[in-house]
């Protein structure tokens, strides 16, 4: 068999097994092994098994992600989500579709302590819907925003999408992060003004809450204060070279673990949960990455990725076009792909190309997440739509996904803003951590 | 009797994904107490590296097996309304079977990796940490992975009432 074509029987095999629901990591490392075992030799194939998985869990950069899992963890249960929430409420939530508006803005504030949109989500959901049923939101944008407003945590740093990405490309952490932060805050512009324009276009939509005097808005920024600091702590030691990445995540859990403590909403059996929600995630993680190590030395040994990229350079399309069409078949995978699998399947292909067409790897990670983010709220397999039916189980899926429809319309506008304008995303690192 | 060793096996993971959320605690505690060290008394903690190494390794190892009874690994569900149909049975516990097998081939070859280790005596660079017992924990957990998946094409197996529920 020549490489090339064990590395297509290759990909068949992994489509037809994830389509019967083999889990991702598993079926990676079926057909990794497998084809290891094919193109180099059974011994490697074995010797691979016995270490990687060990090898590719003992690692010293990844322990950010189950840090950072737990930071977010804690955060949820010391209710700086809602503290947030009430701060954004009193300041747009006498507006027209303010409520949802101020859910947006606490799902991006939340956002910067938590690196996963399901948390972010799930998290703001049940702060907000509440509230927004009072006021008779339609379910539509009641269940919209924060679907939309939850994909921020994967943008917005931390985010442990980011960190993945970063491992597979062999590019730095802290860059990737500071990329993340403009483009975040954009969205984040983006999903408001969306909102409005919602409200706006149908006014029984988003009624307006109560107005809330300008003392009360301070003391509600006030109570958003720990939200702010641990945020300012975390980030501003990054950049400030005070702290690693890792030890800033470290301090972060502390930080948020101390908030809980001294709202008193932290109890033995939160603590219990909080820890089992982050070893759940993180096992999730590091079963696909380790699945991921099966298929990478895979697909290098069937030189696909090299040749595909000599073959997109010689091609007379300019590299615009081709990065369109990458771009939308990612929009057509993420609607029925995980994004975290979709990312680890298909960077080592995607890549080299992007690279040899002249795009800046921080950047294409930034639009690829914003991507994925389309991809989690995205019918028939949006993640987080499934998070919010969880907390509004009253509100048919369809009504949620009509309602997901103007937000997931701003996000394209988002990447082919980012597209237009890379700076968006580069100005950040590149100013503050020099080319 | 499948029903009831699956809770009990349930129980014990859980048990174990606790352990590996303390021991994510205490790295957090190692990492803090190593910042401390050296802002105030300049003395940072050599070993701080390799030790988040090795517990990366525990706790990894400590959550793979109870995520997996928990269907927390991601898998797509796109074609889940075919699949669940009684005619699909013997196909969803060959599915199942297949995954337990490349699981117990993985638990099987890290084992003797583990086992090398010992008789190499392979340790960490500079606190020289055996490597061996980290090694093992990651077979054992491979092998309890393997475990959870043979239950599933077990139950995969039962005979379905027509609304599709098991008996």
């Amino acid at each position: 068999m020549t490489p090339t074509l064990a590395g297509i029987v290759g990909f068949l095999a992994l489509f037809v097994l994830l389509a019967i629901r083999m889990p991702i990591g598993l079926a990676m490392m079926i057909v990794g092994a497998s084809g290891i075992a094919i193109l180099n030799s059974t011994t490697a194939a074995l010797n691979n098994l016995g270490s990687f998985a060990y090898s590719y869990s003992a690692v010293f950069t990844l322990s950010v992600i189950p840090l950072f899992v737990l930071m977010g963890a804690f955060a949820s249960v010391s209710g700086m989500g809602t503290d947030m929430y009430r701060t954004a409420y009193s300041f747009v939530g006498h507006r027209r579709g303010g409520l949802a508006a101020a859910t947006i803005i606490a799902c991006a504030g939340f956002a910067a302590l938590s690196g996963s949109s399901i948390a972010a989500a799930a998290t703001m959901g049940k702060v907000s819907l509440p509230e927004m049923e009072r006021y008779r939101y339609s379910p539509r944008l009641a269940t919209g925003s924060i679907a939309a407003g939850g994909t921020l945590g994967i943008l917005i740093p931390p985010s442990t999408v980011l960190i993945v990405y970063a491992l597979l490309t062999e590019q730095s952490v802290g860059r990737l992060f500071l990329a993340g932060f403009l483009p975040g805050l954009l969205l984040t512009v983006l999903f408001v003004a969306t909102v409005f324009i919602v409200a706006v276009m149908n006014p029984n939509a988003g009624p307006p809450g109560e107005r809330v005097p300008l003392s009360e808005r301070f003391r509600t920024l006030f109570g958003s204060g720990a939200l702010i600091f641990v945020v300012l702590i975390v980030i501003g030691g990054i950049y400030g070279g005070i702290f690693t990445v890792t030890e800033a995540a470290a301090v972060g859990a502390g930080l948020t673990f101390l908030h809980s403590l001294w709202t008193r909403r932290m109890s033995i059996a939160k603590f219990l949960d909080a820890l089992l929600d982050t070893i759940r995630t993180t096992a999730m993680v590091f079963f696909i990455l380790i699945g991921a190590h099966f298929f990478a030395p895979f697909l290098a040994l069937t030189r696909i990725p090299v040749n595909l990229a000599d073959w997109i350079s010689e091609l007379a399309i300019p590299a615009f076009a081709i990065l369109m069409v990458i771009i939308v078949v990612y929009i057509v995978l993420g609607t029925f792909m995980e994004g975290f699998a979709m990312m680890v399947l298909t960077v080592p292909i995607v890549l080299p190309v992007i690279m040899t067409l002249g795009y800046d790897p921080i950047w294409f990670g930034i639009v690829m997440v914003v991507v994925l983010e389309m991809g989690l709220i995205s019918p028939p397999v949006g993640l987080n739509v499934f998070v919010v039916k969880g907390v509004a189980p009253n509100v048919p899926l369809s009504e949620v996904y009509w309602g997901i429809l103007p937000f997931w319309l701003a996000m394209g506008v988002c990447v082919f803003l980012l597209v237009l304008f890379p700076d968006i995303a580069l100005i950040l690192p590149n100013t503050m951590l020099g080319r | 009797m499948l029903d009831a060793f699956e809770r009990g096996f349930e129980r014990f993971l859980r048990l174990l994904a606790y352990a590996g959320g303390l021991v994510l605690v205490a790295l957090a505690i190692l990492i803090l107490y190593d910042i401390f060290m050296r802002f105030f008394f300049s003395r940072p903690f050599r070993g701080g590296f390799e030790m988040t190494e090795v517990a990366m390794s525990v706790i990894v190892a400590c959550g793979l097996p109870f995520t997996a009874i928990k269907n927390g690994h991601v898998a797509v569900d796109l074609f889940a309304k075919v699949l669940d149909r009684p005619a699909f049975r013997w196909f969803n516990f060959s599915v199942n079977a297949a995954g337990s097998v490349m699981l117990f081939l993985l638990a099987w070859q890290t084992g003797k990796h583990a086992i090398s280790a010992l008789s190499y005596g392979d340790v960490t660079n500079m606190m020289r940490i055996p490597l061996y017992p980290f090694k093992a924990g990651v077979a054992i957990s491979a092998g309890l992975f393997g475990v959870v998946l043979a239950i599933n094409a077990l139950k995969a197996l039962r005979p379905v009432t027509t609304r599709g529920e098991t008996v």
